[in-house]
């Protein structure tokens, strides 16, 4: 039966300020994660931090049995995570939750992240490639440029101090973007502000969206309701699903933004 | 060695473990039910149920804090009929003994549940008088002993399951509302609930829940829980189940020797999702290096 798995730190360094790469060998579960999926980890500490911290999967290396989680160093679980070394073990739980829904009928697709919200994304990039047109969104330093590009060649940057490439919000240029060219779908992950642009900008073109939503977890497994999010049931009254089991990947029009 | 008899007698219930969890951290046990065979457990106690489904709190419902956790879920849940038709007979397949929590606002609401409940499958229900979050949560019942008597005796007169009173440590005199549980025919009481609690971000100077006030659990209660268990089982005879921050098998065995009969494992969940079998598995270890024949033994055997 799953259980919480101890895996080996390949590697766990920074690649921006406060932002970390960690590399797992993990041979099983790289066959079987889905871009999108999610891993509740114990970070450190035997009761102090107490709860597993969610991070998604980022992209895996099968030549080498590898996963790699790309997170941000926020609070002390994150920060316990950081002072891994290569060599340690780590208590691993999963892959959780439900992956982006991938279908051979999107030819053409845009995948949007703002901030740590492109980490996700990187290993749906490599499923889309050339189909895909990418849209990367940062505050000033970028990260994973390189690893997107190397799956999906047509990645467009916004950085809001206009350091590389667009000066702006990332949904500015979706937007644009939309408005000139068809998409089946539209995946996205980041900021909650960020993410209902995004769905708004896909609402006014007529394409579908999924995104990817963060609520704080405890269980992450669907036990507790801890993680609740709004959403309209199809009467169009509200109700409270779980981000970490029901999600965390939902269709833009089924979330309550102002909830 | 001898194997140790790890069984023991509750409420009228003959246990094969003191191991149960402890409601609203388990669900229904479908999604722990993946980790190993639910029937391991002395019982699975299901989360909050009300006699219609509520949609509970607005998020955030948790956060983090020192050694513990605030959760303020709001009794989310699909009512008892729903539970009686699609989730009770899965758990029964699957060979568990079920303990159904039980909310209400009012006592009628109490014993409408119980009439329910009594021709089903369950092995007990747990009154919870003490859920901090929703004000249908018993918590007006909890925290006064006469009503604590009354909704006790009145449940009781519906049925003949045997009720376990789930007791709030939000009071001013524990053993005062365990006895009140007794006095009104409460067949064992179940302490700790979580303590009401708040926490604040400074950077948006809000409260951290969308509910304000949250309940506190984890080990940050576990001194707590183990004063209460341990003032109720030396003033009163009546079985205990005790909880409150138990993490792992020592955290069990201190409460089973401040008294406790059965133990419940909640937010320890969270973060092993092994952790009950894991508790069972290190008990019958204690037990037989200490040389007890039986867990039954052991209750309050602090010396
Ligand atoms: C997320 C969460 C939900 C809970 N829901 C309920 C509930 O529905 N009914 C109830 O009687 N207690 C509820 N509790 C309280 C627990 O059953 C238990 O009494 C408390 O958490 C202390 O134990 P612990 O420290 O092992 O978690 C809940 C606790 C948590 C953390
Ligand atoms: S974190 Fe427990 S239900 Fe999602």
């Amino acid at each position: 039966m799953k259980g919480p798995k101890m895996l080996k730190v390949i590697e766990n360094k920074p690649i921006a300020g406060y932002v970390y790469s960690l590399k797992l060998h993990a041979p099983e579960l790289c066959e079987r994660v889905l871009p999108g999926q999610f891993f509740h980890i114990k970070c450190g500490g035997d009761k102090f931090p107490l709860l597993r911290r969610p991070i998604s999967l980022s992209y895996t290396l099968m030549e080498e049995g590898c996963m790699v989680l790309v997170y941000r160093v926020q609070g002390q679980g994150t920060k316990n995570l950081s002072s891994r070394r290569p060599g340690d073990p780590l208590d691993v739980l999963g892959p959780l939750g439900n992956g982006f829904e991938i279908t051979n009928r999107h030819q053409r697709v845009a995948i949007v992240g703002g901030g740590i919200g492109i980490a996700p994304l990187v290993e749906l990039a490599g499923v889309y490639g050339k189909r895909a047109v990418v849209f990367a969104g940062f505050r000033d330093e970028t990260f994973l440029i390189e690893g997107l590009q190397q799956r999906s060649p047509d990645v467009r940057i916004a950085t809001e101090d206009g350091s590389v490439g667009y000066k702006g919000f990332v949904t500015d240029i979706l937007a644009q973007h939309l408005k000139e060219h068809r998409f089946d779908v539209v995946f996205a992950c980041g900021p909650r502000p960020m993410l209902q642009r995004v769905a708004e900008a896909c609402r006014k073109a007529l394409v579908m969206c999924q995104v990817s939503l963060e609520q704080r977890m405890a269980c992450g497994v669907g036990a507790c309701l801890g993680c609740s999010c709004a959403v309209k049931d199809t009467d169009g009254s509200l109700q409270y699903v779980r981000v970490c089991k029901d999600g965390p990947v939902f269709w833009s029009e089924e979330v309550c933004w102002d909830e | 060695m001898n194997r140790v008899d790890m069984s023991v007698s509750i409420a009228g219930l003959k246990l094969k473990n003191p191991v149960m969890t402890a409601s609203g951290t388990f669900g229904f046990g479908e999604e722990y039910g993946e980790f190993y065979e639910l029937k391991r457990l002395g019982a699975v106690v299901v989360k909050g149920i009300t006699l219609k489904p509520r949609q509970g709190n607005p998020p955030p419902r948790t956060c983090e804090t020192p050694a513990g956790m605030l959760n303020s879920v709001g009794l989310q849940n699909p009512g008892v009929d729903y539970f009686l038709e699609k989730e009770l007979p899965r758990l029964l397949d699957k060979g568990a003994s079920v303990i159904v929590n039980i909310s209400g606002a009012t006592v009628d609401e109490y014993c409408a549940m119980m009439e329910k409940l009594e021709p089903s499958g369950v092995a007990a229900v747990e009154l919870n008088l003490s859920c901090p979050n929703v004000r249908e949560g018993g918590i007006a019942f909890g925290l006064r002993p006469d009503a604590v008597y009354d909704v006790t005796r009145r449940v009781k007169e519906c049925g003949d399951r045997p009720v376990i009173v789930k007791l709030s440590p939000n009071v001013t005199d524990i053993v005062e509302i365990a006895s009140a549980a007794k006095e009104g025919g409460g067949d064992a009481v179940s302490l700790i609930n979580t303590l009401l609690a708040m926490d604040i971000d400074i950077n948006t100077r809000k409260p951290v829940l969308g509910n304000t006030y949250g309940g506190l659990s984890g080990p940050a209660v576990k001194p707590v829980a183990l004063r209460m268990v341990h003032q109720v089982a030396e003033a009163l005879d009546i079985p205990v189940i005790g909880m409150g921050g138990i993490l792992d098998w020592r955290d069990a065995v201190q409460f089973i020797l401040a008294g406790a009969r059965a133990v419940a494992v909640g937010t320890a969940n969270f973060v092993n999702p092994l952790a009950p079998v894991d508790i069972i598995d290190g008990i019958e270890k204690y037990a037989m290096q200490q040389g007890f024949s039986s867990v039954e033994a052991m209750v309050g055997a602090l010396l």
